[in-house]
């Protein structure tokens, strides 16, 4: 049944996603250009990418805005190592470890303290913003000069093509599929979705709560990194501030695709789609010259109103089910 | 020690006010200058933003709600404050605005918390992107500036060697106090974080108490926006950006629980005040602007940290304590009935 | 006749499940009124719909002749209805005299004395100046009797409020509930499972069963027979259970072994657990049983004394350890801890045994046929493996738990309250099960505080008492009268220290 409930939504999604292909195309030619639009991967790119571990963490019951933050982290700690001299690959490497350390503090602190994940990560979100400021202070490139001049070779994953069609797009495909499998057909994913569907359940079921979090974290931070590479890969260059208001998108994708905030339910396909039709609404909105901070006040509202919907819904659907299984029960009484 | 844990507890504010004079007179230790009436005077100026906004979003976490878009909400307060004060030149227009302005985006985080089935995350999470968002449309990008000098001598006329805007947060601090702590209805916000169902089978109003700690918050914020104008004199495109989260953090470290129902305004103001002596030392001793982020997220976890294991620590005692009761009450009923089955018995 | 309240033809349902088909129930002025069930018959919704807590899908309240509409508990407590509920919901953090006197009107200081000496007369012994989360149970469940006998109410309803307190506690409630009767003409209505209270205190009552009524009427046209006949009609099959019979060769073998065990809400736990026994562990609530269960189970640190399994000394640092060595242990409440309701049944059933089905990847196959498997021989009713476990009636829940944990494969299961709210015709399935399984020699450990349940299914008894086990009961000294007194801390000998 929760099944059903979940490809409904799925379906609501893509549904939505076809009206916004339609009203943008009718906008503007080149919006349905194929190829601009898969080069347009590239520009979001980097909120699908953290979209996708974001929802195995809201799934758990938690919470991640300091996702932003490690992006720039991965990208600063990358470029830095290899302004040092270090090969580009090594040191984004040693990017993706930093973002596993940011994960490892954020899961740590969430489950130490037991306080709301929102407001352990608000303060991690400063803190590691912090540390990628100080080094890039460090790297001689002072508050938010960027690292540039990046090896060339580095800058193609990003912007470069594959049988024809942008790397970007292949990146996100990999993984959403990567993601998939682990969310939806390995253990671990079962797992997340029983702790948040019920902690004090699955502590006497034996589940390792603690364990099955701090991965959990340490990936959303790894993806972080990742992201933040990406990004840097994209623009041929490193910033502290890369990630910046990211946190809203990040969290509205996941949401969007139905992840709910109080935990143990969510699905990467609908992440996936909702990444794309988010992406694809920023992407819409720019040409027809919405500015971004309108388009930031845009995806604030489409984030309260995909919240605010779905309680509705779920509460008029219970309604509908309680009375029909109240009709149900009273004929039954009355054959009797 | 145990003592000293259960002194914490229940009035945390007498540790927040000795942390402020422990720091204080640390940093004088390390820079001479530092110590003066006039640094006090100066932080206690610096500060009166972030201590309205602390005190506001106290109300909120008292009601076990979070808000972090309060940091956003000052900045467009005081963009459309400070535009109606330069188009009309009349003060009070300027400061009505500004307060409408704090008062309306708390009602409508209030009202998507408490009507419309949004967390108070997410709604504010959302808010914040949108109140930055209408701040930076509405200006189109260009900061407000040339304030009229009439406003802001306002804020720095002095009543008794401190400042206006200093005494506005006094009097900011006794109504709210004498509110939540004096009537029925500001106990009801305590109640209402304490046990949100609970209260509700009381018969006390929570939507509308929910929406009300928003709206308190809200409207600090925009009185946090006036001050923002009257003492600064100009308000750029990101004002505001980050105090969400230092009024968090002096909500915390004054005593106000972020499991909600416990904590008070002073102990707010006292926190508050404490961050902003951190604040001011670390630009006093030529700290460069770029570490600012990382002490602020430092402090607030290390914050958090310690005060959560400091309740976990008094919740362990509790429970012992209380088993040392149940344990008690059997032996006593025990002999009781000893003594009922030693005399009764034949 | 002039009712306070009526209620009728109230209907209700929860996430697509009927709780209250067409209910009707009425309150006289003056009167004590009790509203019986078991877990799960509707009783505490119909009353939180009278009070406003919830609103009903059909039907309609009247107040004094008046249709009435609550919209909250607010419109309830301005018609004088007051519902004290079974659980305490206080707020921690303030002290006992706030959680009381909150929103009320009038002079403080008179407010204060009206509630000492409501203190008084219920016997409370503890301040009105400490701060409620700092009190037992027990204490907490007093200063909710305080809230609602302290205002001008015309209907007070108490939620089974008997249930932490003392004789003496319970005898000043009731002195409490007949001067309120016939002084200030209030009318009560009472929800209890104790049926000595209701023939003691009531005027008349109400049989919920399922949701619907079952009986309704004058207590004096009732005996406690009548009464249980109508709740438990297959009552006279429980009898015909046969006791466990595992006759293998090592049925002599101790499994367990517990010596002076002491933890978090036990002082000194001993006995033993044969192979293939039915072990019933009981005694009063409080007396420790699921507090020793939790740490055996590894949920918190045993602190003195030893456990010996199969020989060896036994220590745990988690469920998942103590589930590695084949210890299953069925929580309590259902719904808090035993089952995942927002998952399906399937995801229920594997939930601990996920990584023995295998490795890494989820094996989709393997986990359909465990299920299909269990809900085959539970003969648990349900349409489909995705089904959601909330969909499933009580006793059909309950069953799916059972199939989780047989899935792990245990040779001890520890069952606490196994049929706590659930109806006769599962009850006795699940009696068959326990057979089943020490037939298999499975050692079973059953926690439960019916009396009746026990001496039923064990062969032999365990009572504890103040966090000690002080009786062992076997063969004909297992009896309703030994373990009562048992339960209180009389034994043979005299009375424990």
């Amino acid at each position: 049944m929760r099944l059903k409930k979940m490809l409904n939504w799925q379906l609501a999604l893509l549904g939505m996603l076809v009206v916004e292909f339609a009203i943008f195309g009718s906008m503007s030619p080149y919006f349905l250009n194929l190829d601009n639009l898969l080069y347009n991967v590239g520009d979001f790119l980097y909120i699908a990418l953290a979209a996708l571990p974001m929802t195995l963490v809201i799934i758990t019951g938690g919470m991640d805005i300091s996702v932003g933050a490690t992006m720039g982290l991965g990208s600063i700690v990358t470029a830095l190592l290899w302004a040092k001299g270090m090969n580009i690959w090594i040191a984004a490497g040693f990017g993706l470890g930093s973002g596993a350390v940011a994960g490892l503090l954020n899961g740590f602190l969430i489950l130490l303290t037991g306080v709301n994940p929102l407001v352990i990560t608000l303060g991690s979100s400063f803190l590691i913003s912090g540390v990628s400021l100080i080094l890039s202070g460090l790297a001689g490139a002072t508050g938010f000069e960027g690292i540039s001049g990046l090896p060339e070779q580095f800058s193609n994953v990003a912007n470069g093509y594959t049988f024809n069609v942008p790397n970007p797009v292949w990146i996100l495909l990999i993984a959403a599929v990567l993601f998939y499998i682990i969310l939806h057909r390995t253990n671990y994913g079962k797992k997340l979705f029983l702790i948040g569907n019920n902690p004090d359940a699955a502590k006497y079921s034996g589940i390792n709560i603690k364990k099955n979090i701090i991965i959990t974290y340490v990936i959303m931070g790894i993806m972080g990194a990742f992201s933040g590479i990406m990004l840097t890969s994209y623009f041929t260059s490193a910033r502290a501030d890369l990630g910046g208001t990211s946190a809203l998108s990040v969290v509205t994708c996941a949401v969007l695709g139905g992840a709910s905030i109080y935990g143990g339910e969510g699905s990467i396909l609908g992440t996936f789609i909702a990444s794309l039709f988010i992406g694809y609404l920023k992407y819409g909105l720019q040409m027809i010259g919405v500015t971004s901070q309108e388009t930031q006040v845009f995806l604030g509202v489409v984030l309260i109103a995909a919240i605010s919907s779905r309680f509705f819904w779920a509460k008029y659907s219970a309604n509908y089910r309680n009375k029909r299984a109240l009709m149900t029960a009273l004929n039954q009484n009355r054959r009797k | 020690m145990k003592k000293v844990m259960n002194l914490f507890v229940k009035r945390q504010e007498i540790f927040t006010l000795l942390i402020i004079f422990v720091y204080f007179f640390s940093i004088s230790a390390v820079n001479q200058d530092f110590f003066q009436i006039d640094t006090l005077i100066r932080i206690l100026f610096n500060g009166t933003m972030l201590f309205v906004m602390t005190m506001g979003i106290s109300a909120v976490i008292i009601t076990k709600n979070i808000d972090v878009s309060i940091g956003s909400l000052m900045g467009l307060a005081a963009t459309i404050g400070g535009t109606v004060l330069n188009q009309t030149g009349n003060a009070f227009l300027g400061i009505g605005a500004a307060l409408l302005v704090g008062l309306a985006g708390g009602i409508f985080n209030g009202i998507g918390v408490a009507y419309l089935g949004v967390t108070a995350i997410i709604m504010t999470l959302g808010t914040m992107a949108i109140f930055r968002g209408l701040l930076i449309m509405f200006t189109g990008g260009k900061w407000i500036q040339n304030v009229p000098s009439f406003f802001t001598d306002f804020s720095k006329v002095r009543f008794l060697g401190i400042q206006g805007s200093i005494w506005i947060v006094v009097i900011v601090l006794i109504v709210l106090w004498l509110f939540f702590s004096k009537t029925t209805k500001g106990r009801y916000f305590y109640a209402v974080g304490n046990n949100n169902e609970g209260a509700r089978m009381q018969g006390i109003n929570v939507k509308l108490i929910t929406v009300s700690a928003f709206a308190v918050s809200g409207l600090m914020a925009g009185l946090a926006g006036v001050l923002y104008v009257a003492q600064i004199g100009a308000v750029p495109n990101l004002a505001g950006n980050g105090m969400e989260t230092q009024a968090i953090a002096a909500a915390v470290i004054g005593g106000v629980s972020l499991t909600g129902g416990s904590g008070n305004y002073l102990g707010a103001l006292l926190g508050a005040i404490l961050l902003q002596t951190i604040n001011y030392s670390l630009v006093y001793l030529k700290v460069p602007g770029y570490w600012n982020n990382a002490i602020s997220g430092f402090l607030l976890l290390a914050i958090i940290v310690v005060a959560s294991l400091i309740q976990k620590y008094m919740k362990r005692e509790r429970e012992k304590n209380l088993d040392k009761q149940i344990r008690e009450e059997f032996f006593k009923t025990q002999q009781n009935m000893d003594n009922a089955y030693t005399e009764g018995d034949a | 006749m002039n009712y306070l309240v009526e209620m009728k033809g109230i209907c209700k349902a929860f996430s697509g499940v009927p709780v209250l088909e067409d209910v009707s129930f009425s309150i006289k002025p003056e009167s004590v009124h009790s509203l019986i069930g078991g877990n799960g018959a509707g009783k505490s919704t119909l009353m939180k719909i009278l009070t406003g807590v919830y609103k009903m899908d059909s039907g309609s309240i009247f107040c004094e002749g008046g249709e009435v509409l609550f919209h909250g508990p607010a419109d309830a407590h301005k018609k004088g209805i007051y519902l004290v509920p079974q659980e305490p919901m206080l707020y921690p953090y303030m002290t006992v005299e706030e959680n009381v006197l909150l929103g009320m009107s009038g002079n403080k200081a008179e407010l204060r004395k009206q509630l000492a000496m409501l203190m008084e007369s219920l016997n409370c012994d503890f301040s009105m100046n400490q701060l409620t989360g700092e009190l037992t149970i027990a204490k907490q469940q007093l200063t909710e009797l305080l809230r609602g006998l302290i205002r001008k109410n015309k209907i007070i309803i108490l939620d089974e409020p008997t249930s932490a307190l003392t004789n003496k506690e319970v005898e000043s409630l009731f002195k409490n509930i007949r001067r309120l009767k016939s002084e200030e003409k209030v009318g009560f209505v009472y929800i209890t499972h104790r049926m000595n209270e209701i023939f003691e205190l009531s005027d008349e009552l109400t049989i919920l069963k399922d949701g619907k009524i079952a009986a309704s009427g004058d207590v004096k046209d009732y005996t406690l027979d009548k009464v249980l006949d109508i709740m438990i009609p297959d009552a006279k099959e429980m009898t015909e259970i046969k006791k466990s019979d595992y006759a293998g060769e090592d049925c002599n073998q101790k499994i367990l072994e517990v010596r002076n065990a002491g933890g978090k809400g036990f002082f000194d736990v001993s006995f033993d657990l044969h192979k293939g026994e039915v072990l019933g562990l009981t005694g009063v609530v409080g007396a420790g049983r699921t507090e020793f269960a939790e740490t055996f189970f590894g949920l918190s640190k045993m602190v003195e004394g030893e456990i010996l399994f199969e020989g060896r000394p036994f220590r745990v640092n988690s469920p998942a350890e103590a589930i590695q060595k084949g210890i299953a242990y069925v929580p309590e409440d259902r719904r808090k801890h035993g089952g995942f309701l927002n998952s399906s049944i399937n995801d229920n059933v594997i939930s601990s045994i996920m990584c023995r089905l295998s490795k890494f990847f989820l094996n989709n196959r393997k986990a359909k046929s465990t299920t299909l498997e269990a809900i085959k021989s539970f003969s648990v009713k349900c349409n489909d493996v995705d089904q959601k476990f909330v969909s499933l009636s009580g006793g059909n829940q309950q069953k799916v738990v059972l199939g989780k944990w047989l899935a792990t494969q245990p040779k001890v299961v520890v069952l606490d309250e196994p049929t706590r709210g659930i109806d006769a015709g599962a009850r006795n399935e699940i009696y068959k099960i326990i057979g089943e399984l020490s037939h298999r020699g499975i050692s079973v450990v059953v926690i439960s505080s019916d009396f009746e349940e026990i001496v039923t299914l064990s062969t032999r008894v365990v009572v504890m008492y103040n966090g000690k086990t002080i009786s062992e009961l076997s063969g004909d000294k297992i009896n309703l009268e030994n373990i009562t007194y048992a339960s209180f801390g009389y034994t043979k000998e005299g009375v424990t220290k």
